[in-house]
């Protein structure tokens, strides 16, 4: 499902080039739930970047459902995004000004579903991930965790394959943070395949699969035996 | 259903900075309203001219003048024939002329019972108050018969009837002097004109019979022959065939149609007043343009501000064009809104200004929609260059932005 091969990535900061990835080769296979760990400044980020289609590998070949995404217009990337892609991140990144509901119908808006089907759908996310009786609240009127809920019910609005959780729990509780990490669990056994980036051993651990990125080389990638 | 989403989505982003937007869209406000005031009171005030200068005497008669009096710079009279008696019969011989007329008129003053009026005499024939535009309320017109019988009747305006007899329903029956003879005033007049300047000065007139007048003031010269058509006729076409005729008699291309020359007066008024509201307009236009400055102002500041909502918005699949509608469609919202709330309040100003300061006004609907289509307009320019800003924004960047 995704196929990272020889990919790099160079900043230019002020006459110098910096490297943050170098010569990375990944294969996710759908379904799979897999943990991108390290350290801060490992480059982990900008290759979930480039995995969301957010940012274009210096060189190297990223297939995303067997098509090569340097190949698409930015229109069909926005396409692939609003589809196939779900985001959740540290700080939530919620817009404020709209309620719960609105906020997880928005990548349906994009897609130009019908009104009363976003409502619908929205509504039953929302239930899903225990906010039923937060549906018109604003994002101000939420706590860190349900923020998150909420966020995870939005990267969710489309169905994507994937979903892509940035430090999900690193704004949140430990408490907090194995809910969230569940119900991302969760989402991984109805056949989503997630990736997680993450700087802590504990979270990569309910991954199934981790993969170790230092200064921008994957370090070792192995398989997670279930405890 | 994505077009009305962004709709609902810049009304929204609208009312969550109530004060600021309303400040943005004041100088849309002042513009647009400036323009639909100053557009009504100027197209308003160009018809009120024409209505004035528009003699109705003239769709009742063609009027025959020598040139050199309608060129208006008339120190002397002499060298300018006036018409004579022999004139009157010449005209009255042409054919599909009904009837021949003169309507001189003289300034003088009026007594009654040891109160006087300066007044304006006007002669005239049987059917004045159609050319003059007023109805006689109190008493009677005077006849054909008062015409011939060089009675010495008179008609005053309900004005002169208040300054003589103290109301403007009084006098009919009273003797007045005028020139140190007796008139008797059969009846009292009032103006039947619309035009807002007989409004504001009500005349001081007295009516007689032009027979009467020519005996009350021998050695008036008459330089106007005014001539009612046989119905069939076109009243121009007679007039122009006396004139060949009186041009003739007199040697000269002297005679004139005033219908002709009125006409182009009006043309020129049209014309002049058309040039100034335009002007004035255009001025005004000056601060809807700085208004649409505004506006591109606080878009910018927008969507500096909104740039983390960009990111997150092209996080979840928004495309740049999306974007790009989106604040586009807000700029849009933020003019035409201003747009119609200045045409509400241009329309408040004109109605004002008809009802308090007496200035007619003409509210067109092609100003209300072309100010409308204007800060639509002022919208999309204003608006674009903030937009492409926003949607050529990095993802990455725009969501690590603070």
């Amino acid at each position: 499902m995704i196929e990272l091969t020889g990919i790099a990535k160079s900043y230019r900061i002020g006459t110098e080039e910096v490297a943050v990835l170098q010569d990375v080769n990944l294969r996710v296979a759908a379904g799979e739930f897999v943990a991108l760990l390290g350290p801060s400044g490992s480059g982990k980020t900008t290759l979930m970047n480039i995995i969301g289609c957010l940012d274009a590998p210096t060189t190297g070949a990223y297939r995303l459902d067997g098509r090569e995404v340097s190949a698409l217009s930015p229109d069909q990337i926005a396409k692939v995004r609003n589809l196939k892609i779900g985001f959740v991140f540290q700080n939530f990144y919620l817009l404020p000004r709209m309620t719960a509901l609105r906020n997880v119908e928005l990548p349906m808006v994009y897609a130009s579903r019908s009104r009363a089907i976003r409502r619908e759908r929205a509504r039953a996310l929302l239930e899903q991930v225990g906010l039923a009786d937060r549906v018109s609240h604003r994002p101000n009127e939420l706590s860190g965790g349900q923020k998150q809920r909420v966020a995870i019910a939005r990267a969710m609005a489309n169905e994507p394959p994937i979903l892509l959780a940035d430090e999900p729990t690193g704004s949140l509780d430990s408490q907090t943070s194995q809910q969230i990490l569940r119900l991302i669990q969760e989402i991984n056994a109805g056949g989503t395949t997630v990736v997680l980036i993450t700087h802590d051993e504990a979270i990569a651990a309910y991954a199934r699969r981790v993969i170790r990125i230092r200064d921008g080389r994957v370090e070792s990638d192995r398989e997670v035996v279930p405890c | 259903m994505l077009a009305w989403e962004m709709c609902k989505s810049a009304f929204d982003s609208l009312v969550a900075n109530k004060l600021r937007s309303l400040l943005t869209m004041l100088g849309i406000i002042v513009g647009v309203g400036s323009i639909i005031a100053i557009v009504a009171v100027g197209q308003g005030g160009q018809q009120a001219i024409i209505a004035a200068i528009d003699n109705p005497a003239l769709s009742e008669a063609a009027i025959i003048v020598p040139k050199a009096i309608l060129a208006g710079n008339v120190t002397s009279t002499a060298g300018i024939p006036a018409f004579s008696p022999a004139d009157t019969a010449l005209a009255l011989a042409t054919p599909g002329v009904q009837d021949v007329y003169s309507t001189p008129s003289q300034s003088d003053v009026i007594t009654a019972g040891g109160k006087t009026t300066p007044v304006t005499v006007q002669a005239g024939p049987s059917f004045l108050p159609l050319i003059a535009q007023f109805e006689v309320v109190q008493g009677r017109m005077f006849l054909p018969i008062d015409s011939a019988a060089h009675r010495r009747v008179i008609v005053i305006t309900q004005s002169v009837a208040k300054s003589l007899f103290g109301s403007d329903s009084a006098g009919v029956g009273q003797l007045v002097g005028l020139e140190g003879q007796l008139f008797e005033v059969i009846g009292v007049a009032k103006s039947t004109s619309t035009s807002i300047l007989s409004a504001l000065a009500p005349s001081l007139n007295v009516y007689m019979p032009t027979t009467t007048f020519m005996d009350l003031y021998p050695g008036t010269q008459n330089f106007e022959l005014e001539l009612r058509v046989v119905p069939g006729y076109d009243k121009n076409q007679v007039a122009a065939r006396l004139i060949a005729v009186l041009d003739a008699k007199y040697h000269g291309d002297i005679f004139e149609n005033a219908a002709g020359f009125i006409a182009g007066i009006t043309n020129t008024v049209t014309t002049v007043t058309g040039i100034i509201t335009t002007i004035v307009g255009a001025i005004a236009s000056i601060a809807l343009g700085v208004g649409g400055i505004g506006v591109m102002n606080i878009m910018l500041v927008s969507v500096t501000e909104r740039t983390r909502e960009i990111g997150i918005r092209i996080s979840l699949g928004a495309s740049r064009t999306t974007i790009l509608w989106q604040f586009l469609i807000e700029a849009i919202v933020l003019t035409t809104l201003g747009g119609l709330i200045g045409i509400a309040i241009g329309w408040l100003i004109a109605a004002l200004a008809s009802t308090i300061g007496h200035l007619p006004s003409l509210i067109s609907w092609q100003a209300a929609l072309g100010s409308f289509l204007f800060s639509a307009l002022v919208g999309i320019l204003c608006g674009i260059y903030p937009a492409s800003r926003a949607s050529r924004l990095n993802p990455i960047d725009a969501l690590r932005y603070e």
